[in-house]
C-alpha cells in the first residue's frame, strides 16, 4: 500500500480545491489535490455558457475558462495532483483512497479541506407517479451528455423546476436543435435568477409555466409523455388542470445538495439548514484540522464566491498546522429575520485571520432592506440593499474594525429588516 | 403601453420598463444604474448575446472543445452562427484563447477556444 504524509489535503479539484491547493501551496506548504475524475475544474467543465467571474476577474467567462486560470496557476506549483483517485473514507484524519495505478492509498496530511462539491436532486427526492422510463435526468446529465459527450439525450424536451442549470440547459437544448416545450415550476416564483429567464427562455420564445407541475410520467422502456397540472397555494394539483405532453426528454432541475456522504461517514458534525458540516470563521469542521469549501460547504450560485470560501479554507488549514487555532469556545451566528441559511455557524473571538465573509441567503423576496449582524444590543455591521432574493446569495464582508465589536461568546444574529 | 424586460448585464436582474417609438428606445424605467438604460437601447436598437457552444477536437482526451464568442453577436446570427460551428474540427494542442474561426456568420466576430487541451497519442 502506498502511504503519503503532507501538510494540506485537498478532496477535489473544482474551483474550490483548486483554489485551496493554490492558497495554501502559496503560503508555503505542501499540497495534494485529489480527484477522482480524469479532468481538473470539476463542474464547470461541462457548465460552458458565460457568466462566471464577474467578481474576480471583472470580465463574464464561461465555467471552462474559469478553470483554466487556476489550472494554469497549478501548472506552475509543485503541488502533487492524483487524478482518476476517488477518496474512500477519512478514518481519524487519514485519508483512504484508491486509484488505477497504485491501488489503495494511505494519506497521512496534517489538515484536510474537503471541496467535493454538490450533486443534484433526482426523480426520488420529488413525487412523480407513473412508469420508471428512460429519458428522465437531471439537468446536470443532460449537460454532461450535450457539452462533453456531444449526444442529444432527445428530440422534444421538457423541464421540471425553473432553477438555473434548468435554464440554462433549456436554451442549450434549443440551439442544438432539441424541442423545448416548456418549463414547468410548481412554485408561484422562478427558482433561478431573473437575468436567466430572459436570456434563456424569453430570448427563445420558451413558455414558462409557474404554480404547474409534472405529476405523472409515461412509457415503458422509454418515455412518451407527462402528465403537467397546475397547484394550489399549499402545492396540491387541481383537478381538472391537467394536460398530457408527448415528449422524450424530461429534464428535472429540482435543487442540489451539497455531497456529504465522506463528511458524514468521518464524524463530523452536519448542519440541518445548510445540509452541509457545520463551520466556523475559518471553514474548519466539528473535527479539528478538516476544513470544507465551496458546495460541499453550502450551495453557492457564484463560483466567484467558491474561490474565496476556498481561500479563506486554506488559510484557516495552515493557521491550524502552525498552531494559530482560536483557543477561546465561539459564539454562535445564528439566522434571524429574513434569512434563511448563512455560514460560518461560529465565531471565535481569538480568531487570527483578515477580514471575514458571511455568506447568507434571504428567505422571501424584500426591497429596500437593511442587512444587520448584531450581538445582543450592539450593532456590528450593516448595510442597505435595494433588494433581496432567495436565488441570490448575499456576501458581507466584516472588516477587523467590525470583527472587534465582538465581545464574549454571546450569540451573533444575522438579519434582513426594513430600511 | 411599455414593454417589460429583465436586465441582464448584471446578476441583480432590474425589471425594465421601456418605452418605444419607432424601434428607437424613447425611455427606461426600473434600472438601479446606467447601465440598464444602455442594456434597454441594445436590446431595441441592436440586441447582441455572447455566444459559447462546443466544436469537435481530435487528438484530446475529450471529443469536444468548449467555445465562446470574443464579443456578443447580434441576436439574430446566433442560430446561423451555431450551425457553422457544427462543422468546425480542430486537432489539439488548443490553448484557451485561441482563434478557432476568424469570422463567425458574416460578423467578423472571432470564435476563441475556452479551455485548453494537450495532445494525446
Ligand atoms: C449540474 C450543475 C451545474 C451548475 N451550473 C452552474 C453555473 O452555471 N454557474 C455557477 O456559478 N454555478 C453552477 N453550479 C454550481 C457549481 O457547482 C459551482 O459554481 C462550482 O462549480 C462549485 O465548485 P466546487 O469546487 O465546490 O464543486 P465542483 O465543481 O462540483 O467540484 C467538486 C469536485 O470534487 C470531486 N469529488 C467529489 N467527491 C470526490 C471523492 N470522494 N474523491 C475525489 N474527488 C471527489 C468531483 O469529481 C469534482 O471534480 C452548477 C452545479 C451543478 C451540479
Ligand atoms: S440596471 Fe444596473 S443594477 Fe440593474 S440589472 Fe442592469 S446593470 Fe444591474
Amino acid at each position: 500500500m502506498k502511504r503519503m504524509e503532507i501538510d494540506v489535503a485537498v478532496i477535489g479539484a473544482g474551483p474550490a480545491g483548486l483554489a485551496a491547493a493554490l492558497e495554501a501551496d502559496r503560503m508555503g506548504k505542501s499540497v495534494v489535490l485529489i480527484e477522482r475524475s480524469d479532468d481538473l475544474g470539476g463542474i464547470l467543465q461541462q457548465c460552458i455558457h458565460d457568466g462566471f467571474g464577474l467578481h474576480r476577474f471583472k470580465k463574464q467567462l464561461s465555467g471552462p475558462q474559469y478553470a483554466q486560470y487556476f489550472i494554469d496557476e497549478l501548472n506552475k506549483t509543485d503541488i502533487s495532483v492524483l487524478l482518476n483517485t476517488t477518496v474512500l473514507s477519512i478514518e481519524q484524519k487519514v485519508i483512504h483512497a484508491v486509484n488505477p495505478t497504485d491501488g489503495v492509498l494511505k494519506i497521512f496530511p496534517k489538515a484536510i479541506i474537503l471541496a467535493m462539491g454538490c450533486r443534484e436532486r433526482t426523480r426520488n427526492q420529488v413525487l412523480i407517479y407513473g412508469t420508471r422510463p428512460s429519458g428522465v435526468m437531471t439537468a446536470g446529465a443532460a449537460q454532461r451528455l450535450i457539452n462533453l459527450e456531444g449526444l442529444l439525450p432527445g428530440k422534444r424536451a421538457v423541464i421540471l423546476g425553473s432553477g438555473d442549470v434548468g435554464l440554462i440547459m433549456a436554451r442549450r437544448m434549443y440551439l442544438e436543435g432539441i424541442d423545448v416545450l416548456g418549463v414547468y415550476e410548481i412554485m408561484p416564483n422562478v427558482g433561478g435568477l431573473a437575468r436567466n429567464v430572459q436570456q434563456c427562455l424569453i430570448d427563445y420564445n420558451i413558455p414558462l409555466h409557474l404554480s404547474t407541475t409534472v405529476v405523472e410520467v409515461y412509457g415503458k422502456e422509454t418515455l412518451e409523455g407527462v402528465r403537467v397540472a397546475k397547484v394550489d397555494s399549499s402545492l396540491k394539483p387541481i383537478p381538472g388542470t391537467e394536460e398530457d405532453i408527448e415528449c422524450d426528454l424530461l429534464v428535472l432541475s429540482v435543487g442540489l445538495i451539497p455531497e456529504n456522504e465522506l463528511s458524514k461517514n468521518a464524524g463530523i458534525q452536519m448542519s440541518p439548514v445548510t445540509l452541509g458540516p457545520v463551520l466556523d470563521e475559518s471553514m474548519m469542521t466539528s473535527l479539528p484540522g478538516i476544513f470544507a469549501a465551496g458546495n460541499v460547504a453550502i450551495v453557492f450560485d457564484l463560483v466567484d464566491y467558491v474561490s474565496l470560501s476556498a481561500e479563506s479554507a486554506a488559510r484557516g488549514a495552515v493557521r491550524y498546522i502552525d498552531g494559530n487555532s482560536p483557543k477561546e469556545p465561539p459564539c454562535d451566528i445564528k439566522t434571524g429575520e429574513n434569512v434563511s441559511s448563512l455560514i460560518p455557524m461560529k465565531y471565535h473571538i481569538d480568531y487570527k485571520g483578515e477580514d471575514l465573509y458571511i455568506f447568507l441567503r434571504a428567505r422571501e423576496e424584500k426591497h429596500d432592506v437593511r442587512l444587520c449582524v448584531t450581538q445582543g444590543d450592539n450593532m456590528i455591521r450593516q448595510k442597505l440593499l435595494p433588494v433581496v432574493r432567495p436565488a441570490e446569495m448575499i456576501a458581507l464582508k466584516l472588516s477587523r474594525d467590525d470583527l472587534c465589536q465582538i465581545t464574549g461568546n454571546m450569540p451573533i444574529t444575522v438579519s434582513i429588516i426594513n430600511k | 403601453m411599455g414593454k417589460r424586460m429583465i436586465c441582464i448585464s448584471c446578476p441583480k436582474g432590474c425589471e425594465l420598463i421601456l418605452e418605444v417609438n419607432n424601434e428607437k428606445l424613447t425611455s427606461v424605467k426600473g434600472n438601479d444604474c446606467k447601465r440598464g438604460e444602455m442594456f434597454a437601447r441594445s436590446e431595441v436598437e441592436n440586441p447582441t448575446r455572447v455566444l459559447t457552444s462546443v466544436v469537435t477536437i481530435r487528438k484530446a482526451k475529450s471529443k469536444l472543445l468548449p467555445v465562446i464568442s470574443a464579443e456578443p453577436l447580434p441576436k439574430q446570427k446566433i442560430e446561423e452562427a451555431i450551425k457553422e460551428m457544427r462543422n468546425i474540427v480542430v486537432d489539439a494542442p488548443v490553448r484557451e484563447g485561441e482563434i478557432i474561426k476568424d469570422d463567425l456568420a458574416g460578423t467578423g466576430i472571432k470564435l476563441l477556444a475556452a479551455r485548453s487541451l494537450k495532445k494525446i497519442g
